[in-house]
């Protein structure tokens, strides 16, 4: 007689209505789909190094990853989680526990580059000091990671109304706008949200160090659950909008208490519109798209919807968005791949209701080829690693300085730092790549191997038989490994020539004048001898040199070279942002060439050769002056 | 770092294509630009409750999308008064979440209530009375006395009848909530609770759980009661009261239990190749419970056909591949054992399924609103065996093709019921007959042999316009508290209602739209909440299309008693 009973038997999605707050989950999980099967990370934990940065085993068929965990103050860090992302095998990824004594094997990976991730609640990973060209590291099989975790920080206090009573069940946000180092973020930083409870007190934790502003109720915690404060504008600490909001300095292991907020329960505004381009997806019987409003500037998504395949309105409307500027992201993924179409819109909301806004939904373009090995030279190259194509990682790195806030806002910024390994035969394919100039960043395992050359059949050509402008246009500029697309271009056929034998070179830079000290941010250069390759940015080679002076750097192209040491250009902006090297941009690389060239310094490198305890003298009286650009 | 690195953890866990595809259809919001008004006063205890939200909310209480539709905030005096709204079914709901109604404290949707507006209507004393629910909190430690940061605490009902003790399965809410968690200092703090007797546990035992990547020999703890039990006979019972707070409500949990790891391949059955780009799943086999245990999906297989789940308790358990997405192929499930060690080698044997197709077509069908709107039509197929052993279907049902064709492929053989999908289905729809070679196939059930092509079925729909609205009449007494009445509308001597059945209103009333014209045969239901029975009413009504047909139920609670002796 419970015909109610009934229903729930013979419809089964029935279910998931059940557990409402779920789908708050499945919503996230659904916009993270694409960016898991790509497996990116945002932040590459902090690996030590081997000692020379060797890799030291050969590698087995399988094999594990091993490693430990460590808290600043040295003691283990037990039940961490730690998951092992195959870059090459698309596969599951693989994991373990740490042990009382903060060790972990993961067993059983197949050969290939692997991302490794650590997670410790309360505790933060520390982004790793100094990371190579913004190159994170990747491990492979029979190599060892040690990571630190420091305790991350605590925020906590009370939200209180108008009349001081205390507001219950708002979502409060820890929005980083600022690393500690005082540059802005370059990527916000996730902090879980917590709710305030029945006395409206709220409590944040494992916070990476930085400069926070709380954000109290607003839209963000809307997904799938009724609260009280949904179309509420955020309310800032102490009881501000965002342009008003005081900032909070936060400390590894400091909790700040007594950070009270006063909501304001203020109306957002609604951004509404709807989705143009091809909604469904014939080849999958799931569909739809998400949609994600973000911050401008400090990358937060502030709200977010989804839209069914088969909505015959593709309309959306987003609330509670306060006055400011946005990028409002729409995304769906292709079939069962990882590729994404994608529609990207900065808007503007002031005193008012955004309507109207078309998300037109379009293919991003892709890079693919093969990886080439050259076979080993005749020159006795003993205690070669014996490393397969699948550990080689392949990056498409976006020229930041077109749209570089775009860049910075992209919805969990999932296209930033794609890699993909080779398959056994060589084969890659880079997808969901955006308009404009890529390099082609090539991660090599160990170092007895060097990117030999990149090219692209036909792209030669056409720079040779087209006008200047055209050829200024064209796919390819004169810097190898470079290439612009159009939106939505498919490029294929690239070669990557991988040579074997490699030369590594270690040493350390004195100091010239008697008594002085060396500069910070000296890096040491490799600039080939040959005019001929003076426009081959793959044989420029720079490292960064520790405060003793030391410096080393593999992976060498056997030849010969000017060496010179000289201070890094500031960074420009945020720390996070990828630093290309240096003989990537044709100006810098001549400049480079030329006081290589006046500094007069020249070593020749044989095939496989360990070239240790090279002395380079640094004159500072005969650098020319770096102008700040900061 | 570690947003992404969680994220892709839950998402790897649960397998967000398969999940992610189990949303709700989107109900349409009613436009809030109308002449209706809708007001009332929400009291706690005796008083006057100032400032708490009132959202007119969608009246379906399902799906993503529900969002208000208008919001407006209680005066001195506790009267609210939501404005401007158009005709339509919502549910108006104060929201202050630590409160519980005090009309029905164990009812989990404890604060709304449905309204069905008519255009220009104005309701009053559409009044709510809530308590102030109940604070259990505490402290969870592991052994050596450490925060046990992160972990969900769970809460279920415990009643002792004599010497029989019996808990709600696992947790009363849902424990994704934050207020579920333990903080950086292990302390948890579960307000809103229903007075009541609860237990309340940490860990997981081989009914929970879903594959945990990155589980490894540190393994998870076992579920554990407060404060420190294992058995939950020997839980200790919390008495929560109206506003009261059960506090040092600690547990202490054991160490971790080992975990194991479970590999294999999927492979070809017939050219025992390997499959790769292939999403696995298992779900926990336990003998007397052929419902769902455990389930957890893991990530695609790789290109040499491997799959991999972590993080599992020793038990019972079945591999599968997880179908839903578009395909020809199916497998059966593996069933394999965890005692102590990690299982590998299992292989799963992917096989060319079987297919369904026909056409779905509109009896009697001349209109043309109707058949464009076919598209939006999907069809569910559900397995009709309780083999403990199959695969569980994800997915929102196949397509219908515009032109009315469908094909549902990648079927194991065995006995499928097809239905109307969507919740709600389109508007105007309703399923009157499965025919396979224009013969009709008893409940919809087609019997498909193992690989094979299954076609000429017809999935005959009605469509219909008809708006049936009725009021609910209760004479010689009253309901009992808390108890929600359903109506339901099927044809003479159908097994199953034509349409899902509707909500009855704060005031007694319901609306059924798009009922396909002719006689039905009305039945009153309930949640059964409330405590007694509400005596069966069954009332026959005939409507016709486009037309608004009235309509009274009377509930004789006088009759209550003649069935009851």
């Amino acid at each position: 007689m419970n015909d109610r009973l009934r229903i729930s038997v013979r419809t089964p999605e029935l279910s998931i209505g059940r557990a409402r707050p779920l789908i708050f989950l499945l919503v996230l999980l659904h916009i993270m789909a694409a960016a898991a099967t790509a497996q990116t990370t945002a932040r590459q934990p902090s690996g030590n190094q081997q000692p020379d940065g060797k890799a030291v085993s050969a590698a087995p068929p399988n094999g594990t990853i091993t490693g430990r965990v460590l808290a600043d103050e040295g003691h283990p860090v037990a039940n961490a989680a730690i998951v092992a992302f195959g870059l090459n095998t698309g596969g599951p990824p693989a994991g373990d526990t740490t042990d009382a004594d903060g060790k972990f094997e993961v067993k059983n990976l197949r050969p290939g580059a692997y991302n490794v991730q650590v997670t410790a609640p309360g505790y933060v990973v520390l982004p790793e000091a100094g990371a190579e060209l913004g190159s994170p590291r990747l491990y492979r099989v029979g190599e060892t990671v040690n990571f630190t975790l420091v305790k991350g920080g605590v925020i906590t206090g009370t939200v209180t109304d108008s009349s001081g009573e205390p507001v219950i069940a708002a979502t409060v946000r820890a929005v980083r706008v600022r690393k500690p180092t005082e540059q802005p973020a370059a990527s916000f930083s996730y902090i879980m949200p917590r709710m305030t409870d029945d006395r409206g007190i709220y409590r944040l934790y494992g916070i990476e160090p930085g400069i926070y502003v709380i954000a109290v109720g607003g839209s963000v915690q809307s997904y799938g659950s009724v609260n009280a404060y949904d179309g509420d504008a955020p309310t800032y600490y102490p009881s501000a909008t965002r342009d008003n909001a005081a900032e909070l300095t936060v400390r590894a292991g400091e909790e700040l208490t007594g950070i009270d907020v006063r909501y304001r329960g203020e109306r957002g505004h609604t951004v509404s519109g709807f989705v143009s381009g091809q909604l469904s997806d014939p080849n999958s019987r799931y569909g739809g798209v998400s949609i994600t409003l973000t911050q401008a500037a400090s990358g937060m998504p502030e709200s977010f919807t989804f839209i069914q395949s088969e909505d015959s309105t593709r309309s959306f409307a987003l609330n509670g968005a306060a006055d400011g500027e946005y990028f409002l992201t729409a995304m769906r993924n292709v079939g069962n791949t990882s590729e994404v179409l994608m529609a990207m819109r900065k808007i503007s909301v002031r005193g008012a209701d955004v309507t109207g806004v078309e998300l037109k939904l379009e293919a991003l373009g892709a890079l693919s080829g093969n990886v080439v090995l050259e076979p080993l030279p005749k020159a006795d190259c003993r205690n070669q690693r014996n490393s397969t194509l699948e550990e080689i990682a392949i990056a498409a790195r976006r020229d930041a300085k077109t749209k570089k806030d775009e860049e910075n806002t992209l919805p969990f910024l999932f296209f930033r730092r794609m890699r993909v390994a080779p398959s056994a035969k060589g084969e890659f394919t880079l997808h969901n790549l955006r308009d404009g100039s890529h390099r082609l960043d090539v991660q090599l395992p160990g170092e007895d191997w060097y990117v030999r050359s990149i090219t692209l059949p036909g792209a030669a050509v056409a720079a040779a038989t087209a006008t200047p402008r055209a050829a200024a246009q064209s796919k390819t500029t004169q810097t190898p490994g470079v290439f612009t697309l159009k939106p939505g271009e498919r490029l294929s056929g690239l070669t990557v020539t991988i040579g074997q034998g490699a030369a590594r070179l270690s040493g350390r830079v004195a100091q010239a004048a008697e008594g002085a000290s060396l500069p910070a941010n000296l890096r040491v250069h490799l600039v080939p001898v040959e005019a001929e390759r003076a426009a081959d940015a793959l044989r420029y080679m720079e490292t960064s040199v520790e405060s003793d002076g030391k410096f080393a750097l593999g992976g060498i192209a056997p030849g010969r070279y000017w060496i010179l040491a000289r201070i890094a250009p500031a960074v420009n902006g945020n720390e996070d942002e990828e630093r290309r090297p240096l003989a990537f941009e044709a100006a810098e690389r001549d400049k480079l060439r030329r006081e290589a060239e006046s500094a007069g310094m020249k070593i020749d490198l044989q095939p496989c050769q360990r070239l240790a305890d090279y002395v380079l003298n640094y004159n500072q009286t005969s650098q020319p002056k770096q102008p700040s650009v900061k | 770092m570690k947003f992404l690195s969680r994220l892709t953890l839950i998402l790897s866990l649960l397998g967000c294509t398969a999940l992610c595809a189990q949303k709700v259809v989107v109900a349409q919001a009613p436009q809030a630009t109308g002449t209706g008004t809708i007001a009332g006063r929400v009291t706690i205890g005796d008083k006057p409750a100032q400032g708490i939200a009132v959202l007119l909310l969608p009246a379906e209480r399902y799906g993503p999308e529900r969002k208000p539709i208008a919001r407006a905030t209680t005066d001195s005096e506790g009267q609210f008064r939501l404005m401007n709204l158009a005709a339509g079914r919502y549910e108006v709901a104060p929201v202050a979440p630590a409160f519980v109604s005090a009309a029905n404290l164990m009812h989990e949707r404890n604060q709304g209530k449905s309204v069905n507006l008519a255009e220009g209507e104005t309701v009053d004393k559409l009044d709510f009375s809530l308590v102030r629910g109940g604070v259990i909190t505490g402290r969870v430690t592991d052994a050596d006395a450490r925060p046990v940061i992160g972990q969900n605490v769970r809460l279920a009902t415990a009643a002792t009848q004599g010497n029989e003790r019996r808990t709600g399965g696992g947790s009363m809410f849902s424990f994704s909530s934050p207020m579920f968690q333990t903080d950086d200092r292990g302390i948890y703090r579960i307000y809103g609770i229903p007075p009541g007797t609860y237990v309340v546990s940490v860990g997981e035992d081989s009914r929970s759980g879903i594959a945990r990547i990155g589980i490894g020999r540190g393994g998870i703890y076992t579920r554990t009661f407060h404060p420190n039990a294992t058995d939950e006979s020997k839980a200790t019972i919390i008495e929560v009261t109206e506003g009261g707070e059960a506090t040092n409500v600690d547990i202490t949990l054991n160490r971790r239990v080992t975990t194991y790891s479970v590999s294999g391949r999927v492979i070809d059955a017939e050219t025992g190749k390997p499959l790769a780009n292939i999403r696995t799943g298992y779900r926990s086999l336990r003998p007397n419970e052929p419902q769902v245990g455990a389930i957890g999906l893991g990530s695609r297989t790789d290109a040499e056909g491997n799959f991999r789940f972590e993080g599992l308790m020793p038990g019972r358990y079945a591999a599968f591949t997880a179908n839903g997405e578009r395909s020809e192929d199916y497998s059966t499930p593996v069933s394999f054992e965890i005692n102590e060690g990690d299982v590998t080698g299992l292989t799963i044997k992917v096989r060319r399924g079987a297919s369904i197709s026909g056409v779905a077509v509109i009896e009697g069908a001349g209109d043309r609103a109707a058949l464009a709107r076919l598209s939006q039509v999907r069809i569910y197929y559900w397995p009709e065996s309780n083999d403990n052993l199959a695969a569980p279907i994800f997915g929102q049902g196949e397509r219908v093709n515009p032109d009315g064709s469908f094909r549902i492929s990648g079927l194991p053989p065995g006995k499928f019921r097809l239905m109307l999908g969507g919740w709600p289905p389109p508007k105007g729809f309703s399923l009157l007959r499965v025919e396979r070679d224009g013969v009709e196939q008893r409940a919809g059930i087609i019997d498909v042999p193992a690989g094979g092509q299954v076609t000429g079925v017809r999935f005959v729909l009605e469509y219909g316009t008809a708006i049936l609205r009725g009021q609910v009449r209760v004479e010689n007494g009253t309901l009992p508290e808390g108890a929600q009445l359903y109506v339901s509308a099927r044809r003479p001597a159908a097994a199953e209602p034509t349409l899902p059945g509707v909500e009855v209103d704060a005031r007694g009333r319901f609306v059924m739209e798009g009922l396909p014209a002719g006689q039905y045969e009305l039945r009153l239901g309930s949640n059964g909440l409330g405590g007694g029975r509400i005596p069966p009413v069954v009332q026959n009504v005939v409507v016709t299309n486009g037309v608004e047909t009235q309509v009274t139920l009377v509930i004789d609670m006088a009759a209550k008693d003649e069935t009851n002796k």
